[in-house]
């Protein structure tokens, strides 16, 4: 049984976070890796709404932060998903690999 | 004229350079030609407005407000036209106009009209802010500007060999002028506290010889500030680079090297000439320099073929003659002589240039030999020219009283230095000696040009004898014969009639026209003079004669090695400076190319191993991202 | 059953699920199952939120991120149809080639390493910091939030920002248009 407290909520977080990054480093597809990086996301939205529970208590600056937060999430994702499609249409595949060897000036 | 046009004077020829430089590529000669001179007759149309404000004995100024003000230093951007400085802005934009015109005819078919009649304009706006300005500071600004514009100048036939060398070399003992000027400047400025020339004359009056330490800041001071005048107005040592700027245009050097920027340092020291009463050894010393001055160039023109290096080494001893005055502690003398020299030599400077032309660019007097028969305009412009340089007849000749007054000054005066005491009645009677000899060079040339029997040049070509064609030419040089001839009659002094008077006062800020030599003291010198003048003509003009002169001593020896003052340079200063070259250049090619060598080295070593950390592949940029965000956090502070 | 004990009894469930359906997220073969796990651990983690007296952020949570953002990635997932990765999880089973089971094995040890060290910094961190004040009586409604943000919306710095947010959205949903509209240079039917 974990106690509902500040200590055990911020452990979910960075649990979750850490997940999201084994995620953000292994996977090949791309729609993985802004996945992963959702996961991340949500970890970290997590300790706003946790420290403005525990700590601050009378304005809802962690609530506010957290909308900015989805909106960004919102934006980044409608583009990585944007860059995904286009990808997949130009080379029928969306594997980290085909995507770094865009850098070595194969197109 | 309200005080505010003061400050147009300089912008119209300044405008008009900007406007040739920028644009004056797609204009033809007679275009830029007019533009030039609409700039510089502007400014002398607005000069000439002062005429009334100035002839009252009133002074016009205008400041443009302050320039530095710091702690330790102010000075003001200001313009105060004065007598003396409206006298020099008549000479300038006068003299600069007429150039500028005769140039249009001379340069008709150069190809780089441009470039040229720029920097004449600008020479002109230099040459007038030195003039107009009332603090040093602002003379530095144009005395700068007047370098720079003779370099240009010099250099105008950039493509001939040895024009670059001789321009180099007119710059770079420039250079070294300036850097003593700046310094004593700084010197005057340490002791006095001002910029103002003004100020420094009202501080230095209140001063007297007895009462200020010869060795103070302010004896340095005028010392380094000599430097630099020295430097400008080609006085030994510096003066070696005054025959080598002949290379130029000869307009230019009618201009620059005879009528005006040469006597810049001139002007400087007399309107400093207060502070220069104090010190009678730095006088001394400015005896010593002006009178090996005068011998180099007296002697030296005797023995040149090349017509225009024949003037610039009479150019050479007249600034000495000017330096004797100013030595005697006589400004006055001093400004007489330039105003006369430059109404002389820029006409002989501006008939010689069409003889020049007349001849296709030919220099030796032994191929021009004769070469005045055919040139009405241009002979008679030389008889005045010559006439004046010599000063044989009163009245007639613009140089004989200002030479005078100089001698006559020299005479009351004393030299000293060290423990050195030598009375001033000698030194006028060396001088006197010295000065036969212009009869002698003066008369020479004329010899040469008027010879019976033709040279090769004076032959024509293709059948066609020499000729002036130019009308600019033609005009130029007769409004320049009737200034010569007048300026014996402006130039008289009180025992001669005094028709002199206002001209003296107006370029004396209203100082009294002394006396000068009564007739009975200047005949002997006179008859002297004109017999000499009267054998040499004789000698030179006739072929025979003159052939067994020729030809000697053409290679060595101390008049053709210029007393050696070349290889004094090289072995004194030339040398031991490459020596130090050389050795700064091997300390910073073993030391610091060696340094940069193991700088490149290490760099090259870390970016080769960086080079791997840039994998291309995103997902480790993405965990290195994440590994710096994990140290920054473990190394927030308060944790 | 006190209410104290109810909250924790809930947040270890919810803490186990979010833990759980997380991992599955990063570890499932097919990305049309990672997208949905990522929506199961919203649920949980939008409850947690409701526990943490911030009701409005739990509905923004199951509806705004899992109802519209994952929408948009099942969508893309759909429409790319990515085949399941093969060998993703293989170091697993033991079937990879070397230097990739070695990458996944550094990648896990770093972050074992990190998850230690975060841990233990966040749990002195939370000890140590001062116990918020009292919450008021509508702490994290929508009238409360909405009070904050535009109270007094002259001189309220929130409510500008608040409303940039939405210039940065429009702003991605151009990009995306952008990025994926066909080149009209190109002939139609070519991909």
């Amino acid at each position: 049984m974990l106690d509902f407290n500040l200590a055990n909520c911020l452990t979910l977080a960075v649990i979750v976070f850490l997940t999201g990054c084994y995620g953000l480093l292994t996977r090949r597809s791309l729609v993985m890796i802004l996945l992963s990086v959702e996961v991340m996301l949500n970890g970290v939205n997590f300790t706003l709404i946790a420290f403005n529970h525990f700590l601050w208590g009378t304005h809802e600056f962690g609530h506010y932060l957290y909308m900015l937060s989805i909106g960004v999430a919102a934006a980044e994702a409608a583009i990585g998903l944007g860059m995904t499609i286009v990808f997949f249409r130009n080379y029928r595949d969306i594997s980290r690999e085909r995507a770094s060897r865009l850098s070595e000036g194969e197109l | 004229m309200p005080p505010y046009a003061l400050a147009s004077l300089p912008v119209f020829p300044a405008a008009t350079a900007l406007l040739l430089a920028l644009f004056g590529r797609r204009l033809n000669v007679k275009l830029i030609g007019t533009i030039a001179c609409l700039g510089v007759a502007l400014s002398f149309l607005v000069g000439v407005g002062f005429a009334s404000t100035v002839s009252g004995g009133a002074e016009a100024s205008f400041s443009f407000g302050p320039w530095l003000a710091t702690n330790v230093l102010s000075a003001n951007l200001g313009f105060r036209l004065d007598s003396v400085a409206f006298a020099m802005v008549m000479l300038v934009s006068g003299f600069g106009f007429l150039i500028t015109l005769y140039s249009v005819g001379y340069m008709h078919d150069d190809k780089e009209p441009a470039r040229f009649f720029a920097s004449l304009n600008l020479f002109v706006a230099s040459m007038l802010i030195l003039v107009l300005a009332d603090n040093l500071l602002l003379i530095f600004l144009g005395w700068e500007g007047v370098g720079v514009c003779s370099y240009l100048l010099i250099g105008h036939y950039w493509k001939d060999a040895g024009v670059p060398l001789a321009a180099y070399r007119a710059f770079f003992t420039n250079r070294v002028g300036d850097l003593l000027f700046v310094l004593g400047v700084a010197f005057l400025y340490a002791h006095f506290g001002t910029f103002d020339l003004s100020g420094l004359a009202a501080k230095a009056d209140a001063l007297s010889a007895d009462s200020i330490d010869g060795n103070s800041l302010a004896a340095w001071g005028a010392l380094l500030v000599l430097g630099g005048a020295f430097a400008k107005s080609a006085q030994a040592p510096f003066h070696v680079w005054l025959p080598d700027a002949m290379a130029g245009p000869t307009p230019v050097s009618a201009l620059i090297h005879a009528a005006t920027m040469v006597t810049a340092g001139v002007y400087l020291v007399a309107r400093l000439s207060p502070i220069y009463a104090l010190f009678p050894q730095i006088r001394g010393f400015i005896y010593i320099c002006a009178l090996v001055t005068l011998v180099i160039g007296a002697v030296l023109a005797v023995v040149q073929f090349d017509i225009k290096k024949i003037l610039a080494y009479s150019t050479l001893s007249n600034l000495g003659l000017m330096f004797l005055a100013l030595a005697a502690d006589s400004p006055g003398a001093a400004r007489l002589h330039l105003f006369g020299h430059a109404a002389f030599k820029a006409l002989l400077f501006l008939a010689a240039g069409s003889v020049i032309l007349a001849a296709h660019h030919e220099q030796d007097v032994r191929k021009l030999a004769g070469v005045l028969k055919h040139l009405p305009i241009t002979r008679a412009s030389f008889w005045i020219g010559c006439l004046g340089g010599v000063g044989l007849i009163p009245f007639l000749a613009a140089g004989f009283f200002s030479k005078e007054m100089v001698l006559e000054s020299v005479a009351e005066s004393q030299l000293t230095l060290g423990s050195l005491v030598v009375s001033g009645k000698a030194l006028s009677w060396i001088i006197m000696g010295v000065e036969l000899l212009s009869a002698v060079y003066m008369f020479r040339l004329l010899g040469y040009l008027e010879s019976k029997v033709p040279g090769e040049a004076a032959k024509g070509h293709h059948g066609h004898a020499p000729h002036e064609t130019s009308v600019t030419v033609k005009l130029v040089l007769g409004i320049l014969c009737v200034v010569g001839l007048g300026f014996g009659f402006v130039s008289a002094p009180p025992s001669f009639g005094g028709m002199g008077k206002g001209f003296y006062a107006l370029a004396n800020a209203g100082a009294e026209m002394p006396e000068g030599p009564s007739f009975l003291h200047a005949l002997p010198a006179l008859v002297v003079s004109l017999i000499v003048a009267a054998l040499t003509f004789s000698v030179f003009a006739n072929a025979g004669k003159r052939a067994k002169y020729e030809g000697r001593n053409q290679t060595r020896g101390l008049l053709a090695q210029k007393f050696y003052f070349d290889a004094l340079y090289e072995s004194a200063v030339f040398t031991p400076l490459r020596a130090l070259g050389r050795f700064c250049s091997a300390i910073v090619e073993s030391v610091a190319l060696g340094g940069f060598e193991l700088m490149g080295g290490a760099g090259e070593t870390g970016s080769g191993m960086l080079r791997r950390l840039m994998s291309g592949r995103f997902q480790n940029y993405a965990a290195l991202l994440l590994a710096a965000v994990f140290l920054m956090l473990l190394l927030l502070p308060g944790r | 059953m006190s209410e104290v004990d109810l909250y924790n009894g809930l947040f270890s469930a919810c803490a186990i699920l979010i833990v759980v359906f997380s991992l599955m997220v990063v570890l499932a073969r097919n990305p049309v199952r990672s997208t949905l796990l990522l929506i199961m651990s919203f649920l949980p983690t939008s409850l947690v939120y409701v526990m943490l007296k911030a009701p409005f952020v739990g509905i923004l949570q199951v509806l705004v991120y899992a109802g519209a953002i994952m929408m948009l990635f099942t969508f893309v997932v759909m429409m790319v149809n990515p085949r399941p990765e093969e060998g993703e999880l293989g170091h697993l089973r033991g079937a990879d080639p070397v230097g990739t089971r070695l990458v996944h094995w550094n990648v896990l040890g770093a972050l074992a390493v990190a998850g230690v060290v975060l841990v233990t910094l966040v749990r002195k961190a939370a000890e140590s910091l001062p116990v918020g004040a009292e919450h008021p009586a509508e702490f994290g409604e929508l009238s409360s939030i909405s009070r904050m943000i535009f109270e007094n919306p002259m001189e309220n710095p929130l409510t500008v920002s608040f409303e940039l947010i939405s210039f940065l959205v429009l702003v991605g949903i151009i990009a995306a248009i952008n990025f994926s509209r066909r080149d009209p240079s190109q002939k139609k039917g070519t991909p």
